[in-house]
């Protein structure tokens, strides 16, 4: 057991799981979604981006890619927040709520691609 | 090039998780704390303000209270965050510039001397046919680099 290896797959994970917290709930309803759950899963896709860093292996790469993928979508769905509420002003219509768990929806499949290949390579492992 | 980039995205990996989480923790206590505004009404920052705020206060102390000014426990939490704050900064700026002249950084050194050899190898092999004298290692190379009169290590010349 490896404790860099623990906190590795902590946060591939945590980045998953808060990501579905999140986007859990009737899309277009703005008591189903958290902020202080979708700025969670920002900042841990954010760290686990910058552990995946450094990792010159095929595998390495894509997990990283998937990785840029789910902050790129989570911090687009973070700026539609703001515009809307900030910028626009019209607030949290269901139209937009909708955009915002779509966007923060593609990050679950990103951040799922993540997890599956993290157990692909834990699975592919010889002991 | 690419290693370099990726050698030095990997050395700074433990500094820019450590902003990220000062960040993260610093925005995320704004946004729980409670303001009050120029009437006296409760209000929670949002968390673009609380983003920005915590922006500004990491590369300048010297900075206004918006949108209200503060109460004593946001106070207090800015000036934790602060502290907090200029430590990591601390931490990273001495990661990415630690080390140049001295030896703590050899194998990071090593590969900024093999990329230099590189350029310098292709450059003049695409000046002029060169000999190469490959596989030499140990002893024997040390010798030849030091026939060939040239400074110690791998940017030897290389005709």
């Amino acid at each position: 057991m490896n404790l860099e290896k623990v906190v590795f797959a902590f946060f591939i994970l945590l980045a998953l799981t808060l990501n579905f917290g999140f986007v859990m709930g009737e899309i277009s309803n703005p008591l189903h979604h958290n902020k202080y759950e979708l700025f969670g899963a920002l900042t841990v896709s954010l760290i686990a981006t910058v552990l995946k860093f450094g990792d010159r292996t095929h595998i390495g790469a894509v997990l990283l890619a998937t990785s840029l993928v789910a902050d790129l979508q989570l911090i687009g769905a973070a700026l539609v927040w703001w515009y809307a509420e900030q910028v626009s002003m019209v607030g949290l219509t269901p139209q937009i709520m909708a955009d915002i768990v779509g966007l923060s929806g593609g990050a679950l499949v990103a951040n799922f691609a993540s997890v599956v290949i993290l157990i692909i390579e834990t699975v592919m492992l010889r002991r | 090039m690419q290693e370099i980039i990726f050698l030095v995205f990997r050395r700074m990996r433990r500094p820019l998780i450590a902003i990220i989480t000062a960040y993260a923790v610093s925005v995320l206590g704004f946004t729980l704390i409670p303001g009050r505004d120029d009437a006296g009404n409760v209000w929670h920052m949002d968390f673009f303000h609380a983003f920005y705020f915590v922006s500004y206060m990491g590369s300048t102390i010297g900075f206004g209270e918006i949108p209200y000014p503060f109460t004593t426990a946001q106070r207090a939490w800015a000036t934790l965050t602060i502290y907090y704050q200029k430590r990591d900064f601390q931490l990273a700026v001495r990661h990415r510039f630690a080390g140049s002249p001295s030896s703590r950084n050899h194998s990071f050194r090593r590969v900024l001397e093999f990329r230099g050899f590189q350029t310098q190898a292709s450059r003049q092999a695409a000046q002029a046919p060169s000999t190469w004298s490959a596989g030499l290692c140990g002893q024997p190379a040390v010798l030849l680099v030091r026939e060939l009169d040239c400074p110690a290590g791998i940017s030897a010349p290389v005709r």
